[in-house]
């Protein structure tokens, strides 16, 4: 008997803790002017500076950070923002989830097949082959033919990837897929040789370099770029008038200076414009 | 590459994950209360062969089992609003993501549960049932009073296994956003650049969870092994 008691006590107080959770977060009462259009902005929460969750859990990077101001220059429009992992942030645009999509995007053929780009860009994008600081043998992507390069699902870099071995079928690189991995693992694998290189942006190095090298460089950008590009933020196709806003706005923000202000904070430097 | 574990990161890290450890509780605890009643109904369904329900709750637990979590968390998370939208005309789709996360795990626990109830209740001797019947019970007396308690003291052990296996499907739920303990030590790991010492304390939080259901189970199991 007494065995069946404690279960039933243990098994209240789980239920009524749970059910008192409950309702505390279900009674948010939403206050919203009717004239004021809540749009839904999907972003990730794995990618520090751009978009991660602070210490108390919440979101914060330059996404946030430039789409807030932007929200402040549109008041017909309220920005909420929900999380995803980068694979699915474009997969809910396709399914009408979200209205905008934040997440370092770059612009290419097949994405603007399927989705409205922004206009205005926010940030510049070059990205390099990235190696070990060991590495000797690397210096452009030919070299790395045969070799594993490390990439995400519906990233920009395997798309380039892609279609440089589409033209290269003999000996072709080889993609080696590690969708939500840390900045640990990259820097890790890329020391090891799990992984021969990965494609990123010079500031995303020197950020790997200072959080890991300990005083020394760990990683290194060899060669030229494998594309110079720059972010957007993506819409629904037909979606033109949101984006025609956003576009407004961001061009008020590099007028201003907001942007760099902000991308200076955030990131560490101006990379609105130029690297 | 020397500083990949440290202790005062390790604590200032617990108080920040235990804070989500809500968000799987409530997971857990809806998938095991709406799944059981589910999975008590699809577990009738096919013991009795009810036509045409029957087949479809074959069907059900077979899809239910034999594929993968993640699939059927995107199907539910990409594949339902859609069915919502043609069938019904009403958009589901900015609901919160928690929802659909619920959705899924009841719908596998339901599966998983309805055969565990299925066999434990074969598992009791017809010979009890015609017992029961030869004394006089209805269908229902005979089955609350006879079958059940035998059936139930089947079912606890596996149930328990199952249980604690829900418990760690649950970090599942971080890949569509929603953050559970498993999803705030992985963005605790981006904002830190450390990861390691998250990841050791979601391991020591899952053994004693299992460790505590497991201990709980072993209770039951005990207090309802009369007659042996």
């Amino acid at each position: 008997m007494k065995i069946s008691k404690i279960l039933t006590v243990v098994m209240m107080s789980l239920v009524s803790i749970i059910l008192i959770t409950a309702c505390g977060t279900s009674n948010e009462t939403k206050t919203s002017d009717a004239n004021v259009k809540t749009i839904i902005v999907g972003t990730g929460n794995n990618y520090e500076p751009y978009c991660y969750l602070d210490k108390d859990g919440n979101l914060s990077g330059y996404e946030y950070e430039v789409l807030k101001a932007v929200n402040e220059l549109l008041p017909q429009y309220k920005f909420e923002f929900q999380t995803y992992d980068f694979a699915n942030v474009l997969i809910s645009l396709d399914a009408g989830k979200i209205d905008i999509g934040a997440h370092q995007y770059e612009s290419n053929d097949e994405r603007q097949k399927k989705y409205l780009f922004g206009q205005e860009s926010y940030t510049t994008y070059t990205t390099y082959v990235t190696v070990a600081a060991t590495n000797e043998t690397v210096h452009s992507l030919s070299d790395l033919q045969g070799k594993k390069v490390k990439t995400a699902t519906g990233s920009n870099a395997t798309y380039l990837l892609e279609k440089f071995n589409e033209t290269h079928k003999d000996n072709p690189i080889i993609l080696a897929y590690a969708d939500n991995s840390t900045d640990e693992e990259t820097v890790v694998g890329l020391t090891n040789g799990v992984w021969d290189a990965v494609i990123e942006t010079k500031r995303d190095t020197d950020k790997l370099n200072k959080a890991y090298g300990n005083g020394q460089t760990v990683l290194k950008a060899v060669g030229e770029p494998v594309a110079t590009s720059k972010t957007y933020f993506v819409f629904a196709k037909g979606n033109t008038e949101l984006q025609a806003a956003v576009d407004g706005a961001l061009k008020k923000l590099k007028e201003s200076g907001k942007l760099a202000e902000i991308s200076t904070k955030v990131i560490g430097g101006n990379y609105t414009e130029s690297e | 590459m020397v500083d990949l574990f440290d202790w005062k990161r390790f604590f200032t890290n617990i108080p920040q994950i235990v804070a989500y450890l809500p968000v799987t509780l409530k997971i857990v605890f809806y998938a095991t209360l709406f799944g059981v009643i589910l999975a008590l109904l699809v577990a009738v369904i096919r013991i009795k062969k009810i036509p045409i329900l029957h087949q479809a709750a074959g069907i059900y637990v077979s899809f239910m089992r034999g594929t993968p979590m993640l699939v059927q968390l995107l199907v539910v998370f990409y594949g339902i609003p859609i069915l919502m939208q043609q069938l019904f005309n009403i958009n589901v789709n900015r609901w919160d993501k928690i929802i659909f996360v619920y959705i899924t795990y009841i719908l596998n626990q339901g599966a998983f549960l309805s055969e565990i109830f299925r066999c434990s209740i074969l598992a009791v001797p017809t010979g009890q049932l015609e017992a029961a019947y030869s004394v006089g019970l209805t269908q229902f007396q005979a089955f609350r009073r006879i079958i059940l308690p035998q059936a139930v003291r089947v079912a606890v052990p596996s149930f328990g296994s199952d249980f604690i296996g829900l418990f760690q499907n649950t970090s599942l739920a971080f890949l569509i956003g929603v953050v559970d303990i498993m999803g705030r030590a992985k963005t605790i790991g981006t904002a830190t650049k450390h990861v390691l010492e998250a990841y050791v304390f979601i391991a020591i939080l899952f053994i004693i969870i299992s460790l505590l259901v497991k201990g709980a189970f072993y209770l039951l199991d005990k207090k309802l092994a009369y007659g042996r």
